[in-house]
């Protein structure tokens, strides 16, 4: 006899991912604006948190727009991190993050790509309101002539906690009343201006007319206060939102869909116009965000003019960039210049800088991403792994945490230890180790071309 | 001693806006029971010719019933309806009021947005879908 295997459905609507930043909760500031050394998720890099958080202030406070702010540091020194405490630190204000290179499309010019990126964040505050009648369904009657044509009369009764009332029906009223099958003890609400039904569930009081429900039958309390109120609505659009919406017909359909191609600027200009008169009129509210660019360097010089342009607008958001580039070519052409930035643009930027970690700090990072990634580690191993972090690089060793926690288990401690540490270490290269690998190696690598006697990693790039 | 005042201000309030919330309540209560006789009140019409003498309704008013003619009572009505949708309206706008002042009294930076935001007149779906056109 074969049991009935009973299937459970798990929810997997929130999903979770342990990212690379998914630690960071905030600044980790004190009132004062000082930094505290582990705070939130941050460890380390006070001055530039500290800069970073007078920046937030100044943005809540709603006092600067279009201006530009440079995070310049080496690779793994927490630039990106900053800019997503930057953002939880917010809130509301809308945050849009993007890769310089996503800015090369086939489909829309760069000059469209960087428009569209400054217009999503900028957001408009708009309310929306509507008479709403709200309650369950006591009873529906709906009586048809007896010859069968002729229009159908119906009452609907619906009650509140603290009240009840009998409708009477029009023909569409009772056509969308059957439409959405409407039975008594479920609780709908009507929309007053639309005449639109929406189920809302059933109440509870109601659960047991019924010994089986379908599996979607979602159980609600009945409705208290007024049957006939006010629903006002508080909705955070973004300028590039209504651009899409204006841009043609359907045009909402291309916000989920994402192709949006290239929208004119004539559009443009008459939602800017219109916004503003409903600013004036108290119909809206601007609320200018942030756009953090990564990889600034890999803007061209093209784009850097633009951008000198765009910054002046009236409606232009904070742009916060990040470049981990020394002195290196800007793209596009043949000069070198600093962060690979025009000197010109560099001038119009309040620039941050973040400092290597020290050892106590990398410490700590690594203590928290063992938390994060809920890893149980003994301290002699988080001693080595510190040690390998300050040879190495910090990523390398934070990438260790996982790996070794899987070594750990296949032999079947529950903490990680020396020595799964030495092996994930042995079985997985950082970038020192390999570069040596390929020059031991290089003669047995396909398509090596590259003279034996420079030590240089740096590809050379080729546009 | 200013912390027992704050506290008595906050919860005055506080029993303010309660007090104006079960107030639209018992209006919308109130209008529904109106619409309900202004319906029977129109099916009545219906049945029995208008401006004739035998055109009468009784109405309830509190403790004692009157017997009116039908359009006048009708006309009566209406009247009240309109008095109770002003009513309610008033009482929202002072409740949206209130709540503002409790959100700053109380420093609850969240609830304080929310009301700032419901100062917006209102927008409308063509309105927002119709820019360009």
């Amino acid at each position: 006899m074969e049991s009935i295997i009973a299937a459970k459905a798990t929810d997997i609507s929130k999903l979770e991912r342990t990212g690379a930043h998914s630690h960071i909760r905030g600044l980790g500031l004190d009132d004062k604006l000082e930094s505290r050394p582990n705070s939130q998720g941050m460890v380390g890099q006070l001055k530039a948190r500290k800069a970073a958080g007078v920046i937030v202030k100044v943005i809540k406070q709603g006092k600067i727009s279009g201006r530009a702010i440079m995070m310049a540091g080496a690779p793994g020194t927490g630039k990106t991190a900053i800019a997503m405490a930057m953002s939880q630190e917010l809130g509301d204000v809308p945050f849009t993050s993007i890769a310089a290179s996503e800015v090369f499309s086939l489909e829309i010019s760069k000059t469209e790509s960087l428009t569209q990126a400054f217009r999503r964040s900028i957001g408009v505050r708009i309310k929306e309101e509507s008479e709403v009648i709200e309650g369950e369904v006591v009873e529906i009657q709906i009586d048809r002539s007896v010859t069968g044509v002729g229009p159908k009369t119906g009452k609907l009764t619906l009650k509140t906690t603290d009240m009840e009332t009998i409708y009477d029906l029009g023909q569409k009223m009772i056509t969308s009343l059957t439409k959405e099958k409407v039975m008594a003890g479920d609780v709908i609400q009507i929309d007053k201006t639309t005449g639109r039904i929406t189920r809302l569930g059933r109440s509870f009081t109601r659960a047991r007319d019924f010994d089986a429900t379908g599996p979607d039958v979602k159980f609600v309390q009945c409705p208290d206060g007024e049957l006939q109120t006010r629903k006002e609505i508080v909705h955070l659009v973004s300028l590039h939102e209504i651009d899409v919406i204006n841009s043609r017909q359907q045009g909402f359909l291309a916000l989920f869909s994402g192709e949006t191609g290239e929208i004119k600027s004539e559009v443009r200009e008459q939602i800017n116009q219109k916004i503003s008169e409903w600013c004036e009129e108290g119909k809206a509210e601007i609320v200018p965000g942030v756009l953090f660019i990564d990889e600034i360097h890999m803007l061209d010089m093209e784009c850097f003019s633009f951008l000198n342009r765009a910054l002046e607008d009236t409606m232009a958001p904070v742009v916060i960039m990040a470049s981990n580039r020394g002195m290196s070519r800007i793209r596009g052409t043949n000069y070198q210049s600093p962060h690979g930035v025009p000197i010109d643009f560099l001038d119009r930027l309040l620039i941050i800088s973040t400092q290597a970690y020290s050892e106590d700090d990398i410490r700590q990072i690594l203590k928290i991403r063992c938390d994060e990634e809920e890893v149980d580690m003994t301290e002699d191993a988080l001693a080595v792994l510190t040690k390998v972090a300050t040879e190495t690089s910090l990523r390398y060793a934070i990438h260790l945490i996982s790996t070794g926690h899987l070594v750990a288990q296949k032999r079947q401690a529950s903490k990680v230890d020396v020595v799964d540490i030495k092996r994930v270490y042995s079985l997985f290269l950082d970038e020192a180790r390999s570069v040596q690998y390929l020059k031991d190696y290089q003669d047995e690598y396909m398509y090596n071309e590259i003279a034996p006697s420079h030590g240089e990693q740096m590809a050379v790039d080729s546009i | 001693m200013e912390a027992v005042e704050y506290q008595a201000k906050v919860e005055a309030l506080a029993e303010d806006i309660l007090t104006d919330k079960q107030l639209a309540i018992d209006y919308d209560r109130k209008r529904q029971e109106n619409r309900e006789a202004l319906r029977s009140l129109r099916e009545q019409s219906q049945k029995s010719k208008p401006n004739s003498v035998l055109a009468t309704t009784t109405v309830n008013m509190g403790d004692f019933f009157i017997q009116l003619p039908l359009p006048k009572a009708r006309k009566m009505m209406e009247e009240a309806q309109a008095e109770l949708d002003k009513a309610i309206d008033d009482v929202r706008q002072r409740l949206k009021a209130k709540v503002k002042l409790l959100g700053e009294l109380e420093g609850d930076e969240k609830l304080v947005t929310v009301a700032k935001a419901m100062d917006l007149k209102s927008v409308s779906g063509q309105d927002l879908y119709g820019i360009s056109r």
